[in-house]
């Protein structure tokens, strides 16, 4: 028997017992013995009532005022016993002052989510209509936050060794063809993970996973009669829950669980789990949104707001999140570490991070305490930070984002000049070998390594791969904004005709880019991201922001094709390669100079002479060559590589820089050639006839590696 | 929802069948009747074949039962898993603890 005296009821308010509870943590806990305690914050308000519910039903079986004594500053906390923890749902109505101009929104007539509910119950099964009617849509839930994770935990993988794979929970199988038997679920993913191992990914990036409200903004496209959704999910409603509907199990209220156990499976199969989060806004929208949480509990804490108390819209969704502000830091803080600590999650991918970085009032810091915070925190201190480096309200700071010594970035300087070379634009070879070597440019000066460079050519934003070689424009009527939407500075190339084409000889250019933006990405210095469906060729059919539906526009089709087998197919060789040269895989940035001796520097450039590359402004080729013994100390020595690109769209001679003494020539790819010739097995690549000159076709990627003769 | 525990004795196991769900509302009641028999040692066999339903709560409570039998050297089997429970139990990670039988009769066989 417990001997504590402060467990026992002490007041009995609205039929319940209840007594004072304890401030820390915020949130709903379930204490040793049942009772729960349940905290909330609010700077402004004037009184709190806890509201409980029995789980869907509307009307509450009890409101519960929050006596005087049991506040503590601007925390209000409360143990409730006898609470069924399965059956019981929770939120809050705040008293305060209606001054909108002053940036108060109380509004005792709504009932609030609590922003530190671990579970959420509304929306526990994906697309089933919600009751319009029913004034509290997305409600609390007591979870079970227990979990035997046995000997789990994050892998710690150094970032200079990931292979980051973008996905949508939903899309990756949804569609029929994926054959699983939980499509579309988090369950569904763990059925895949066979397909990822042998991909050769060992990081996944889930787009977003915290609860949001898949019927925010929804609307039926008048053309298509096709009901569109808030499918990506980038507006979050709750911080600390996994989203019920990504769930098999969501209808029974074991997300968590699920989750959990997918992220053990995934670390089973060592891959590493990163989630896409949204701390830049949150799905209330502006003033003419919904209220669903921080705008009833604290607006003037949790929003931006301008004089006259109108939303700053930094984030182009409606709201900006105040991160700076202390008690909105320490939400965040709060969540990230609870995802660490009790979802093992490898690491983040910031949207918008930028925003992360401004002012109560929107100003840019030099200095952001929640940026600061977040790379020096003990809980977070091995996960991998990554900034989107940029947000809508004009900031760009891809190079120049707040690092601390740990934050890494979205490289979109490496998306924007490898898209422009490997299309054939002119001018780019000077930019590119930056980028190809980690960008030094951006980051050496700063003291960051290369890793931080997460490089990519394509992502949720923006075509896919297969698209960007298919289409000039973007075609996103689909999306009912009249083709408004969506990036116009794609620089994309259709080769020839706009969208899907039988003509054979478009057909095997666009496989062809396809491939050379693949051998791009996975031979330069820095951590590559890939985006679900490129290794197969997943078209979008040239619509650049297909953040709204639910179908075979973003489903994953894992139906055999000949082409997206062989995308496959290069794809993992690609990696393959990448997975057995360290010196493809470095942290460190190239001293474009002989350090160990070998005769070689460690990156040495080229062009159609050996020796001599054209740096000139006309100039459509770039090719380098890595000597092997140049690899990290500890690492074991490398072979010697060379990978050269003919961006024109002329064959071209290309005179080769001698391999090492004692060693010759092989091919590992050359995407000119058709397949299997294209690429070869890692470590079966045939020696090259000529080992002086070869011929590259237009528009081609050559990946040559020395062995032993 | 409702659980009903019914408890024989035949010479191989211990039998405990689990008739309808369990719930947070019932686990607790559960566990009052069933771990003894797991503190008592020997062959337990859980004939789920009338479970229709466990919730977070009941399958903690599986999990209970299964780690009191690991410490006293009991054995515990779960016998004929419907289809939909077990897919529940596999997915959020429980499954995995348990050693399993298609029916009674090839559990009490083990």
């Amino acid at each position: 028997m417990d001997t504590r005296i402060d467990l026992q009821p002490t007041h009995e308010v609205a039929g319940r017992a209840i007594r004072v509870g304890q401030a820390l943590p915020f949130g709903a806990t379930v204490l040793p013995g049942g009772a729960v305690n349940f905290s909330v914050f609010s700077r402004h308000a004037t009184a709190c009532t806890l509201v409980l519910f029995r789980r869907g039903e509307r009307e509450p079986f009890a409101e519960i005022p929050f006596p005087r004594e049991f506040r503590i500053g601007h925390v209000y906390a409360m143990i409730v016993f006898g609470l069924d923890r399965e059956e019981t749902e929770y939120g809050y109505r705040m008293d305060g002052p209606n001054d909108p101009v002053a940036g108060h929104r109380f509004d005792r007539s709504k009932i609030l989510l609590d922003p530190y509910a671990k579970a959420i119950g509304g929306r526990d099964i994906w697309r089933r209509t919600p009751d319009w009617t029913d004034p509290f849509q997305h409600r609390g839930r007591l979870a079970f936050d227990d979990f035997d994770w046995g000997d789990d935990h994050p892998l710690e993988r150094p970032l200079e060794e990931l292979v980051i794979y973008e996905m949508h929970v939903r899309s990756f199988t949804a569609h029929a063809s994926a054959g699983v038997n939980a499509p579309g679920t988090y369950a569904g993913l763990v059925e895949k993970i066979p397909y990822l191992k042998a991909l050769g990914v060992n990081c996944v990036e889930l787009m977003p996973i915290f609860e949001f409200d898949e019927f925010e903004n929804s609307r039926v496209e008048p053309q298509s009669g096709e009901l569109l959704l808030n499918y990506w999910g980038y507006s979050t409603v709750g911080f600390f829950a996994p989203k019920a509907g990504y769930a098999r199990t969501g209808a029974f209220g074991m997300e968590a669980d699920e989750f959990k156990t997918m992220v053990r499976e995934f670390h089973r199969h060592g891959i590493e789990v990163m989630l896409d989060v949204v701390f830049n806004h949150t799905a209330e929208g502006n003033e003419r949104g919904p209220s669903i949480s921080f705008r009833g509990l604290d607006n003037q804490t949790y929003y931006m707001l301008a004089p006259g108390g109108y939303y700053l819209n930094f984030s182009g969704c409606g709201n900006t999140v105040n991160c700076n502000n202390p008690v909105v830091r320490g939400l965040v803080l709060d969540c990230l570490r609870y995802w660490a600590a009790e979802y093992h999650i490898d690491g983040f991918r910031f949207d918008l991070a930028s925003i992360l970085g401004r002012d109560p009032w929107g100003a840019p810091m030099s200095n952001p305490p929640l940026i600061e915070q977040l790379a020096f925190d003990p809980v977070l201190g091995r996960c991998k930070l990554v900034a989107e480096a940029w947000d809508p309200g004009g900031l760009y700071q891809v190079g120049s984002f707040p690092a601390y010594g740990r934050w890494a970035e979205w490289n979109g300087k490496y998306r924007d000049a490898a898209r422009k070379f490997l299309k054939g634009e002119p001018g780019l070879v000077g930019e590119m070998a930056q980028r190809v070597q980690g960008s030094p440019d951006l980051y050496a000066a700063a003291g960051r390594g290369a890793a931080i460079s997460v490089n990519f050519i394509t992502a949720h934003d923006g075509f896919t791969l297969r698209d960007l070689y298919s289409y000039n424009h973007k075609h996103n009527l689909a999306n009912g904004e009249n083709n408004q939407d969506g990036a116009n500075d794609n620089e994309s190339w259709n080769c020839g005709h706009e969208g899907t084409t039988d003509d054979p000889a478009i057909r095997a250019l666009r496989q062809r880019l396809v491939k050379n933006a693949l051998a791009l990405l996975f031979v330069s210095r820095g951590t590559p991201m890939l985006l679900m469906g490129d290794e197969r060729g997943r078209t979008q059919h040239g619509n650049n922001n297909t953040y709204c539906h639910d179908n075979a526009l973003n489903w994953l089709d894992w139906s055999s094709d000949a082409e997206a087998d062989d995308i496959q197919r290069f794809a993992q060789r690609c990696l393959a390669f990448r997975r057995a040269h360290p010196v493809l895989r470095s942290g460190r940035h190239f001293r474009n100079a002989d350090s160990v001796g070998s005769g070689l520097p460690d990156i040495s450039w080229h062009g159609t002479r050996a020796w001599q590359a054209d740096w000139s402004a006309g100039s459509r080729v770039l090719a380098f060559m890595l000597c092997g013994r140049h690899t990290d100390p500890g690492t074991p020595e490398d072979q010697t590589i060379y990978v050269a690109f003919n961006m024109h769209w002329q064959w071209l001679g290309f005179e080769l820089p001698s391999p090492p003494a004692g060693t010759r020539w092989h091919v590992f790819a050359n995407t000119a050639a058709p397949t299997p010739e294209d690429c070869w097995e890692p470590g079966a690549e045939p020696p090259l006839a000529d080992q002086h000159h070869i011929g590259l076709d237009g528009r081609s990627v050559l990946i040559l590696i020395a062995k032993p003769s | 929802m409702k659980l009903e525990i019914v408890v024989t004795h035949p010479p191989e196991a211990v039998v405990a069948t689990l008739i309808g769900s369990i719930n947070a509302a019932n686990a607790p009641e559960a566990a009052v009747t069933l771990l003894p028999l797991l503190e008592a040692g020997g062959t337990v066999v859980l004939d789920a074949s009338r479970l229709e339903y466990i919730s977070s709560a009941g399958l903690r409570l599986l999990l209970q039962l299964q780690r009191t039998g690991a410490a006293t050297g009991a054995r515990l089997i779960l016998a004929g898993l419907m289809p939909e429970v077990r897919e529940v139990m596999h997915v959020t990670g429980f499954l995995r603890n348990f050693t399993e039988a298609g029916t009674l009769a090839e559990a009490l066989k083990i």
